[in-house]
Formats: structure tokens, C-alpha cells, sequence
């Protein structure tokens, strides 16, 4: 069974694997990019909270552990997208230094091969599913406690007492709004890729069962 | 010095050494293995000759022990084959890549490039 053509067979599998390696950066950038205007609008509106001076008082009510968990949710994405941010770097790295190796003939002290590149960011899709997870379980609780502020305790952004600037609080009240359609599409998005990863991750794993079974049967112990 | 100073200096102690040593799977080593064939024979395609062991070791980042179990195991399995050349008085041994083996890091390449996994005429 031949997938590729034997005649430049590598070069086929190098413009592959550049391709999604590629695809793969592109999904980093963004997924890193993505929910900054929601944090943003959370950091104001955070903020116009602690300047406010009715917040003493909110300290002690209910809503305040719906700001809470608010707050928690936006950090959490917040740590995400940083962390996605310095792996995308780190990768960025390897790869370049695989591409060196390919482009030169020349005796590289570090040798990055392919398969280096594919078990790095491997790691990292294991290493995302533990974040992605809790991200849901949090997550959950956030569009749980959403609709309660929304109709229950009128839609107020952190920030207390500020009725009396209402073109503040309505725009504040239209960005909170802005911000958490926004991590809807973030959700779905992320839900997308880690749909796609987990299946890659289930025939990877596969994959090295049977080459496994092949194989080990001949190790010398 | 308090037991928190000490823990930390312990902690970044070990921090240079785990980096270094990190922990490669035998599926990883494979895969290393006959990308490493691969990679060669596509510098010397016209030779049709596979990659000298001494090369693929280096290539691989093995220990020479490791390595022949590897080789052995592999060739054993049917991924690859390793005969000697005779080079001067010396013998040069080669190791290629079959058929069975080329296969496999296709797939490899295969799942991790995410294209299509299976079709009703493949399997896995």
C-alpha cells in the first residue's frame, strides 16, 4: 500500500508537514489572540468595580461570588492564551531548526527531525486536554451563573455604583455583551481543535499499539 | 537557611538536568529511525544505498547498545534490512528501509499531517 509516491516521497511528506505545521502555528496565533477583547472588557470593567465606592458592601453579597467565578473564568483564559502563546514560540524554535536541517547539508550539532517536531507538539495536545478540561468545567459554571445575572439581578457589569454615568454603563453593559458572544465562538473553536486533536491522538496511539505489537516481540531484554 | 530556600535550590538543582535528559518513547525511537534512513537516501537517491549505522546512531542521539537492540529488533520485524559493503580491508555496515517500514512512517506522517484517516479499503 503506497500513500505517496516513492520518486520524491520525502519531499512530499516535507511540503505535508510543513503545511500543517503551518496550520498548526495559524491555530496557536489565533486560539492565543482570540479572547482579548473579552478580557480586556473584563479588566475595565474589574476595575471600575474597585473604584467604585459601593464595592465594600458588594464584598458581602451574593453577586459578588458571581464575579468571582466571573473573574476566575477570564484568568483561566487568560493563562491558557498565555501559555499557548510561549509554546507557540518554543515550537516556532524546533522548527525552525528542522528547517535549517533540511534546507543545508551541512553537520548540525542539534539534529531536530520530524519526527521531534510531530512528539512536541504531541506532548502539548496531552498537556491542552487537562487545561481543556478544566476551561469546560469552569466554563460550564459561568454560562450556568450568566443568565442569572442577566435576569435575575439586571445586567450590571463589575463595577458597582456607576448609574450615575449611564453612557458608561450601557457601553459597558454592550461590551460585556460583545465579550461573551465572543467566548461562545472561542468555545466552539477550541471545542473544533480539540475535537481534531483528540481524534489525531486516539490514531497516533493506535498507530504505535500495533507498531508496538510488531516490534516488541524482537527487543532483547 | 530555611527549609523553603533549601527546596527551591534543590528544585532549580534538578531543573538543567531534567531538560537534558528527557524521556523518549521506543515508538518515537522508530520513527526516528526510519526517518533517518529516509532522509538519507534521498540525499544519495541515485546511489540506492541506505544510511551507514554509525551515521543513523548519531542521526537517532543513542547510545551504540541501545541502538543495535533497536536495529535488531527492527530488522527483525521486517522494517529494515542491514547487510556490509566491503570498504578497503573494512566492511561498512548499511542499514535500509523495506517496503514494510516505509509503510509505516507514511502513516505515521499520515496521522500526524491530519489528512483523512481511514477509508473503507484501509485500515489502520
Amino acid at each position: 500500500m503506497k500513500l505517496f509516491n516513492h520518486e520524491n516521497s520525502l519531499e512530499t511528506i516535507d511540503n505535508l508537514s510543513q503545511n500543517y505545521i503551518n496550520k498548526q502555528k495559524h491555530f496557536l496565533r489565533f486560539s492565543s489572540a482570540f479572547p482579548i477583547l473579552p478580557i480586556i472588557v473584563n479588566l475595565i470593567t474589574l476595575i471600575t468595580f474597585l473604584m467604585s465606592r459601593a464595592h465594600t458592601e458588594f464584598f458581602l453579597s451574593v453577586r459578588f461570588l458571581f464575579y468571582v467565578i466571573t473573574f476566575s473564568f477570564f484568568s483561566l483564559i487568560s493563562l491558557i492564551s498565555i501559555k499557548q502563546a510561549i509554546y507557540l514560540r518554543n515550537w516556532n524554535n524546533i522548527t525552525q531548526e528542522h528547517r535549517k536541517i533540511i534546507k543545508t547539508s551541512e553537520n548540525h550539532e542539534k539534529i531536530v527531525t520530524l519526527t521531534d517536531v510531530f512528539y512536541d507538539i504531541i506532548n502539548y495536545m496531552n498537556l491542552f486536554k487537562i487545561y481543556f478540561i478544566i476551561l469546560n468545567l469552569v466554563v460550564t459554571i459561568y454560562f450556568c451563573i450568566y443568565p442569572f445575572i442577566i435576569f435575575k439581578e439586571k445586567p450590571k457589569p463589575i463595577g458597582g455604583d456607576i448609574r450615575y454615568f449611564p453612557s458608561m454603563y450601557f457601553a459597558l453593559q454592550i461590551l460585556n455583551l460583545i465579550s461573551f458572544v465572543i467566548i461562545i465562538l472561542y468555545m466552539i473553536y477550541m471545542w473544533y481543535h480539540f475535537l481534531e486533536w483528540n481524534k489525531k491522538l486516539k490514531a497516533l496511539k493506535k498507530y504505535e499499539e500495533e507498531m508496538y505489537n510488531e516490534v516488541k516481540k524482537f527487543f532483547q531484554k | 537557611m530555611s527549609l523553603l530556600d533549601y527546596s527551591l535550590i534543590k528544585i532549580f538543582h534538578f531543573i538543567p538536568y531534567m531538560k537534558e535528559r528527557v524521556y523518549r518513547t521506543s515508538s518515537k525511537i522508530i520513527e526516528n529511525i526510519l526517518e533517518g534512513i529516509l532522509r538519507e537516501k534521498n540525499k544519495n537517491r541515485y546511489e540506492n544505498k541506505g544510511i551507514k549505522k554509525t551515521h543513523l546512531i548519531k542521526y537517532c542521539r543513542l547510545k551504540s547498545e541501545l541502538a543495535e537492540n533497536y536495529f535488531n529488533s527492527l530488522k527483525n520485524a521486517n522494517y529494515i534490512k542491514i547487510y556490509e559493503e566491503d570498504w578497503g580491508q573494512r566492511k561498512v555496515t548499511y542499514i535500509d528501509i523495506t517496503e514494510l517500514g516505509y509503510t509505516r512512517y507514511n502513516w505515521f506522517v499520515k496521522i500526524n499531517t491530519e489528512l483523512k484517516l481511514k477509508t473503507k479499503k484501509e485500515k489502520l
